[in-house]
């Protein structure tokens, strides 16, 4: 049901826009313009506690550190991001 | 002559190996020369005391620090500790008996905060630090109320402002409802009908009752609503909760009623559960709200002193249950994670449908997007973070502790996580297993479940969920070691 309004599946290879918009987009700096694999989808999420109307579709996308930020560490970053921010590869 | 930058300790090594001749770190010297170092202060710029031994409120004398926690910036012969043993000595104590010192991170203005945040989270009872640090354990309780205050009470850019008053209240008419047709009135009936209590009980308990009241004030305004939207949410929460304390053995009878699967009304009409809907302004279907959770609350309230004259429940059992839902940070996760250790079903559940499933336990399933649960295996280790703010699922397991909304803590989690685990929390990933930090940047709000621990088989749900701490719901830590609770195993129980 909730994959019905992503246009990402799980398993695509993805890269995060490199963009740098004004306001408080869901999207940290350090992961801009880096690739990584969608995870999980999580569809359109109501929450009215936090903000009016509703995101785009929302994805767990993994990242490798060492991708991320470089070193050796073979440890895995998800980072919850919004389709709108992501470009298939 | 020449000027060279150094930090105190640094400039007091260099003295002693006589690679420089005059260090102005007449603090450093001090623990230097009390060891017996060949130093002399010639110039002290100034004559008051410029550290400070800043403790809680109820630590009045330095006698009342015996077998208390100071937190000093590192171990070992420090200046911060030196002068407190001597202040301690001087008064009669034995330092190295009479309290323990802990560290809390290197000198130098960096860790005030570290210092400070150990006070005010109640990990050291007093600490020693310099005057900044004492302005800083003096204002900040008071800061971060004040935030709190600030950030509840209006401020439109502030997390907390309600957004979408209306979402709130279809949330609150959804609960309540679903709480009274389907948790409420079929324990009542389930009584009932075994005989433990009459609704002539319930009758006649009704004057030994108090009627719920909004605490929040009459006012026309969008933020007079608010608040009677929150007065709401909180009467809902109260509401839940007393239903629970309703829900354990009650004269042999456990009254476990799952929800967590379809119910026949949810699919065949004939036996649908009719459920009220409120129609109207905002304000009108709030003032309905408000009548109505007064007259469950009523019910329910007048229920429970039925059950207490009959003996069925007792007033301290109340009171012990009620102490433990205020708490409900940890404990709520504990029961959550005790209960998906020990039913693959509600684990299921709980993974794929996130607070929905925790309806299962009486537990407030909460309102804050979307719970995402991680769940921890034996090749799989699981961290929460959040880099943009301190995002958690408070709603659910309560606030988060001060250095999960520390930079230190989101900055160096994402870029060294396994380095960063076990400098901060001294705590080892194996090597092998992998290790996923997950970053809650919008609507999803994780938790971890924690693997449970070898040594609890057949443990009650109850006893597990105590092992269960806050770090290891963020995946700092692991649960507690079942040697900390003095457990002799039992039947299992699936209520809890």
């Amino acid at each position: 049901m909730e994959n019905a309004q992503h246009s990402l599946q799980v398993g695509d290879r993805v890269q995060v826009l490199a963009e740098n918009p004004a306001g408080n987009p869901r999207t940290p700096a350090y992961i801009r313009g880096k690739s990584g694999v969608v995870a999980e989808l999580h569809g359109v999420i109501d929450n009215p506690i936090d903000h009016r109307g509703t995101y785009p579709p929302l994805c767990s996308v993994v990242f490798e550190v060492r991708d991320v930020f470089g070193g050796a560490s073979a440890d895995k970053l998800v980072v919850d991001l919004h389709e709108d921010w992501l470009e298939r590869i | 002559m020449e000027i060279v930058q150094a930090t105190g300790t640094v400039g007091i090594q260099a003295l002693m190996a006589g690679e420089m001749q005059f260090s102005g770190a007449a603090s450093s010297a001090v623990p230097a020369i009390a060891r017996g170092a060949p130093l002399k202060v010639v110039y002290a710029q100034s004559g008051r005391a410029n550290y400070w031994l800043v403790a809680k409120p109820e630590i009045k004398s330095l006698p009342d620090l015996r077998g208390k926690r100071i937190v000093v910036p590192n171990l070992g012969g420090s200046t911060y500790e030196h002068l407190a043993n001597g202040a301690l000595r001087r008064a009669g104590m034995d330092p190295a008996q009479d309290v323990q010192y802990v560290a809390g991170g290197s000198a130098g203005g960096g860790s005030s905060d570290v210092l400070v945040g150990s006070l005010v989270s109640g990990l050291a009872d007093a600490m020693v630090g310099n005057v900044l640090q004492r302005l800083a354990a003096e204002v900040e309780p008071a800061r971060q109320r004040r935030a709190r205050e600030r950030e509840m009470a209006q401020a439109p850019a502030a997390h907390l402002h309600m957004q979408d008053p209306e979402a709130h209240v279809r949330a609150v008419e959804e609960d309540l409802e679903y709480y009274r047709v389907k948790r409420f009135e079929p324990r009542v009936l389930y009584l009932h009908r075994r005989g433990l209590v009459t609704l002539y009980d319930i009758l006649n308990a009704l004057p030994r009752v108090t009627p719920w009241m909004s605490s929040a004030p009459p006012v026309e305004t969008p933020e007079g609503l608010e608040q009677r939207i929150r007065a709401l949410e909180d009467g809902l929460d109260e509401y839940i909760r007393g239903i629970a304390f309703t829900s354990r053995e009650i004269g042999g009878h456990t009254m476990v009623i799952e929800d967590g699967r379809k119910e026949r009304g949810d699919y065949d009409e004939f036996f649908r559960i009719a459920k009220k809907s409120h129609q109207g302004s905002l304000a009108e279907r709030v003032a309905h709200l408000e009548a109505d959770l007064r007259d469950y609350m009523l019910l329910l309230q007048a229920f429970v002193q039925a059950l207490i004259a009959r003996g069925a429940l007792s007033q301290e059992d109340l009171d012990r249950q009620r102490a433990e839902a205020a708490d409900h940070s940890t404990w709520h996760g504990g029961r959550i994670v005790a209960r998906a250790w020990v039913d693959p079903a509600f684990k299921r559940n709980l993974l794929t449908r996130g607070r929905e499933a925790v309806r299962e336990l009486d537990i407030p399933p909460g309102r804050l997007g979307k719970l995402g649960v991680a769940e921890n295996t034996e090749t799989v280790h699981n961290v929460v973070v959040c880099t943009l703010c301190s995002c958690y699922p408070y709603d659910l397991l309560g606030d988060t502790p001060w250095w999960y909304k520390h930079d230190s803590y989101k900055q160096r989690i994402v870029r060294d996580p396994r380095g960063a685990l076990a400098e901060l929390f001294d705590y080892t990933v194996p090597p092998q297993m992998e290790l996923r930090v997950h970053d809650s940047t919008s609507d999803v709000r994780w938790m971890v479940i924690p693997r449970r621990p070898a040594g609890t088989e057949g443990w009650t749900e109850e006893q597990l969920a105590r092992l269960v701490t806050q770090e290891s719901l963020i995946g700092v830590a692991e649960p507690l070691p079942p040697s900390e609770l003095d457990v002799t195993p039992q039947t299992p129980r699936t209520n809890v």
